[in-house]
């Protein structure tokens, strides 16, 4: 039973590291994520613009709507 | 019981045989063990007196009674170390399940993200003219998607006054909580993590970026769901700041489940703000997966509700989809999951308060992690791991605890309807007087009959908010709880004590300066996680005038503590203190008062180099700003209250009194907090050319010898000014050394953590030696790698332990070590870095 107890200590352990592990990579590929959609909303924004600014409304409301439930 | 035998046995005697075995009858044995319960081990003459008076058993060798109660006592012993290895496997299973469902989720959670940037590169490269738009839309909306997983469509105008509508608000409501609760709904920046033993309090989140403020925690209890659930629906018992909670009408639901209308009311933290109120739905149920859940949401005029009962003592504030799931773990235990979110109503609040009602951590700390430790202390106490100290059980200590921090409440907030009425100031107050005469004051608390109230007679409280700068929230709290001779006047004390005793007394004059007396704190209990101590605190009895003689005796208090362990999520903290008798009656009368601490600004927590545990605070990290001036400028609103008795004489000399004390305390404070603020001069970074040159020295060496940037990839591009900040203010550690060959090396110069680690100031820097800060083993490896340094320009040294000036131990993860030459390429000093340290 002791052993038992050891063993599953140990893989708490090792799990709580790995959770770690996986939230920081999280985090920076959350970090990513926001900048690779800020650089495509400039790189279409630049590409619509000749066609009208409906769509640059289009993409910045639908980004900006940051709401929870109401 | 006793093994075999080797002989059969009838006889009710025992025949002591050849054989080394011997069996004892059931009457025997049932005879031995009711003396061991009552003894469990008997000295030689007790045993003796056994076989002459126990019929059954004289004709047993004393000799086998010894044994007997030896192996007795072993087999307990082994009983106990069985059972507590058995509840800690369970408990640490029950922890693995929780874990390892996290790690799904966050590998999930991973992927997904991974999927997505993947998509959105490629939609980057190939992003041309003729693209649609419907492809970028769907990346665009599924970027928000990914941070609010629930549904967000607009809830269709619901028709809340009949059961089929508000059970399917109710479901609605129930599928949101989940979300929050085990998912990503509300983006949550994790305060307390789950630790590897079995005792580990949980796993407690704030929210970032969502509307209102919610809290999550996530921990293991051994006791039953339903236990549990029982518990944290009396949300009195748990959450101290709520007043009441008025359950309107239950209406069954089909499943066994019941949706109830809730009125709930919250005490105010302070004076400056009225009390917030709560009008929900709340929904309980079991799931099909045999775990139980109650969640809760407001019902506003939106979701087409029955208009709850609106008070004008109370702003009304919204409950956003919250509650608690508790599943059942093997063993009779409980995994828990708490989600509180809530928003309430900031722009009724002054604009300097609006971080306290803004802030996810007070909630956390208040409410959320509140309930965790309620029902886990409950589950201590349950199992017997607790130890009664006083004499008394621990739930009538925490009666007391509840008692006092309802009265304090009752006296900041002051409701009308518990018979509260303002006095009449003489303008310009700065502090607020008001009378209770009414019973209900003293409903509850069994005073003397002959203290009943007379006409005229009653409670009187002072009561004040101020803000302070620059004030460590708990280092305030534990001064004035340890130093009460610096605040307190004790001719006031002794009027509060004696009027427990309803004997005449004279109101006394306040004098500044007060009259000294001793305080001995006797503790009494505190909480499993330590964010709460009960205490009784004995002044010395001083007679201060010559006729009051024969009445100097010792007061006593019963004080409560709350708030100032390590682990405090949001901050607060509270000093409740009321008079009580000798007797100490589990039903004593208490009129508390106190302090109350609330810190307002929660970007930097005040405490960061002083807690064992940093709580990274990703928010403000992620930010991306460096604010250099938030650490150095934190408020706190700091609200006091005092109750005191008169009667129908001397009603305004109380008034008088409290007054005047109060306004002494206030001044009292302001003293105090002068005298903790963290030293001016170590707050000062240094700006002479000198410094600007060092720092230069510095983090060119750094990047020269070990082809990395020490702070980050544009450091070398910033202007000497903001370097010296950015070291300055870094948290890690910073030290110079002196590199004299033929002298002990001292300290010659260090940033503001490298200060606070060795808890001295820049001019005191230069006494303090590196061997008495490195420890044994960052001695020698420092040591080792003395020659590497000297020939590479640096070395890494594994985590260690160093110690301040004042001797405490600190840890710190990693340190690197590097020498910094100066313009002329010569050896100037040597620089370390110590990288999340912490004190022990």
């Amino acid at each position: 039973m002791e052993r038992l107890n050891s063993k599953l200590y140990l893989q708490n352990c090792y799990i709580i590291k790995e959770n770690e592990r996986l939230r920081k990579k999280a985090q920076i590929l959350n970090q990513e994520n926001q900048q690779l959609l800020f650089e495509l909303k400039q790189k279409l924004s630049k590409t619509k613009n000749p066609n009208g600014s409906n769509n640059n409304n289009n993409l910045s409301s639908s980004s900006s709507s940051a709401s929870g439930q109401s | 019981m006793m093994a075999h035998s080797m002989d059969d046995r009838d006889s009710p005697d025992k025949g002591f045989d050849s054989g080394k075995y011997v069996r004892y009858t059931p009457e025997q044995v049932e005879a031995l063990e009711r003396v061991y319960a009552e003894c469990p081990k008997p000295s030689s003459l007790r045993r003796q007196q056994l076989i002459r008076e126990c019929p059954i058993l004289c004709n047993i060798e004393p000799r086998q009674i010894k044994v007997w109660f030896q192996n007795r006592r072993c087999r307990e012993k082994q009983r106990k170390e069985s059972a507590r290895l058995q509840t800690v496997n369970r408990k640490l299973s029950a922890m693995n399940k929780l874990l390892m469902e996290e790690n799904d989720r966050l590998q999930k959670q991973v992927s997904h993200l991974v999927y997505e940037n993947g998509f959105m590169k490629h939609r980057i490269h190939t992003a041309s003219g003729t693209t649609t738009d419907n492809s970028c839309e769907s990346v665009v909306v599924s970027g928000q998607q990914r941070q609010q997983q629930n549904p967000t469509h607009q809830h269709p105008q619901r028709d809340a006054n009949n059961p089929a509508g508000l059970l399917s608000i109710a479901e609605e409501t129930l599928a949101e909580f989940l979300c929050k609760a085990t998912g990503t709904a509300v983006d949550w920046v994790q305060m307390i993590g789950m630790k590897p033993g079995p005792d580990s309090i949980g796993i407690v989140a704030v929210s970032r970026n969502c509307s209102g403020i919610a809290a999550r925690a996530c921990g293991l209890v051994s006791l039953e769901p339903m236990k549990v659930a029982e518990i944290l629906k009396d949300r009195p018992s748990w959450f101290r700041d709520c007043r009441c909670i008025e359950t309107l009408s239950v209406i069954p639901t089909g499943n066994g489940g019941t949706i109830e209308l809730v009125n709930t009311q919250i005490y105010a933290p302070t004076t400056l703000a009225a009390a917030r109120d709560f009008w929900t739905l709340r929904y309980s149920t079991s799931l099909e997966d045999g775990s139980y859940v109650v969640c809760e949401r407001s019902l506003t005029p939106a979701t087409g509700g029955p208009n709850g009962p609106l008070s004008s003592s109370f702003v009304r504030a919204k409950m956003l989809p919250s509650g608690f799931l508790i599943r059942p773990c093997d063993g009779g235990g409980s995994i828990i999951h708490i989600v509180d979110h809530v928003d309430l109503d900031v722009s009724s609040v002054p604009e300097v308060l609006r971080p306290l009602y803004e802030s996810s951590k007070i909630l956390a700390q208040k409410m959320t992690v509140a309930a965790l430790r309620h029902v886990r202390q409950i589950a201590q106490e349950t199992s017997g791991e607790v130890q009664y100290s006083g004499g008394r059980q621990p739930a009538v200590l925490r009666t007391f605890s509840q008692r006092l921090c309802r009265g304090f409440n009752d006296a900041v907030n002051g409701f009308a309807d518990d018979g509260w009425s303002p006095m009449s100031s003489d303008g310009g107050e700065d502090i607020t007087i008001m009378i209770n005469s009414s019973s209900a004051k003293f409903a509850g608390s069994q005073y003397n009959s002959s203290f009943l109230p007379s006409f005229g007679s009653g409670v009187l409280c002072a009561k004040a908010s101020m803000l302070l700068q620059n004030v460590p929230p708990l280092v305030l709290i534990r001064f004035l709880r340890e130093h009460r001779a610096e605040w307190a006047d004790y001719g006031v004390d002794a009027y509060s004590a004696a009027s427990l005793r309803a004997t005449p007394f004279a109101v006394p004059c306040v004098r500044t300066g007060g009259f000294p007396s001793n305080q001995v704190i006797l503790p009494l209990a505190q909480t499993l996680e330590h964010e709460e101590f009960l205490e009784v605190v004995r002044l010395g009895g001083h007679a201060y005038s010559p006729e009051d003689m024969g009445l100097s005796r010792d007061m006593y208090l019963l004080q409560l503590c709350s708030g100032v362990d390590e682990n405090v999520v949001g901050g607060c903290a509270q000093l409740v203190f009321a008079p009580i008798d000798e007797s100490f009656a589990d039903d004593a009368p208490l009129l508390p008062s106190g302090f109350r601490v609330i810190p307002l600004d929660q970007k930097t927590n005040p405490n960061d180099h002083q807690s064992a545990n940093r709580t990274r605070d990703l928010a403000s990290s992620l930010d991306g700003s460096t604010k250099p001036d938030s650490e150095t400028n934190s408020r706190l609103v700091l609200t006091i209250a005092f109750q005191f008795t008169f009667d129908n004489h001397s009603r305004d000399n109380v008034a008088t009194m409290a007054r005047q004390y109060v306004r002494n305390v206030v001044g009292s404070i302001q003293r105090v907090a002068l005298a903790i603020t963290p030293r001016p001069g170590s707050m000062q970074l240094p700006t002479s050319p000198e410094a600007l040159t060092l720092v230069r020295w510095i983090t060119r060496s750094y990047s020269i010898h070990t082809g990395s940037e020490l702070f980050g990839a544009d450091s070398e591009a910033c202007g000497g000014d903001i370097l010296l900040k950015q070291l300055w203010n870094h948290s890690d550690a910073i030290l110079c050394c002196s590199l004299k060959t033929n002298a002990s090396p001292v300290f010659t110069f260090a940033n503001q953590a490298g200060l606070d680690m060795l808890e001295t100031t820049l001019v005191a820097l230069q006494d303090i030696m590196l061997d008495k800060t490195l420890d044994d083993s960052g001695r020698k490896s420092l040591c080792s790698e003395f020659a590497k340094i000297m020939q590479q320009g640096y070395a890494n040294l594994p985590a260690g332990i160093c110690v301040s000036s004042m001797g405490r131990p600190v840890s710190y993860e990693q340190a690197t070590v590097w020498k910094v030459v100066d313009d002329n390429e010569s050896n100037h000093c040597l620089a370390f870095i110590l990288v999340n340290w912490s004190f022990v």
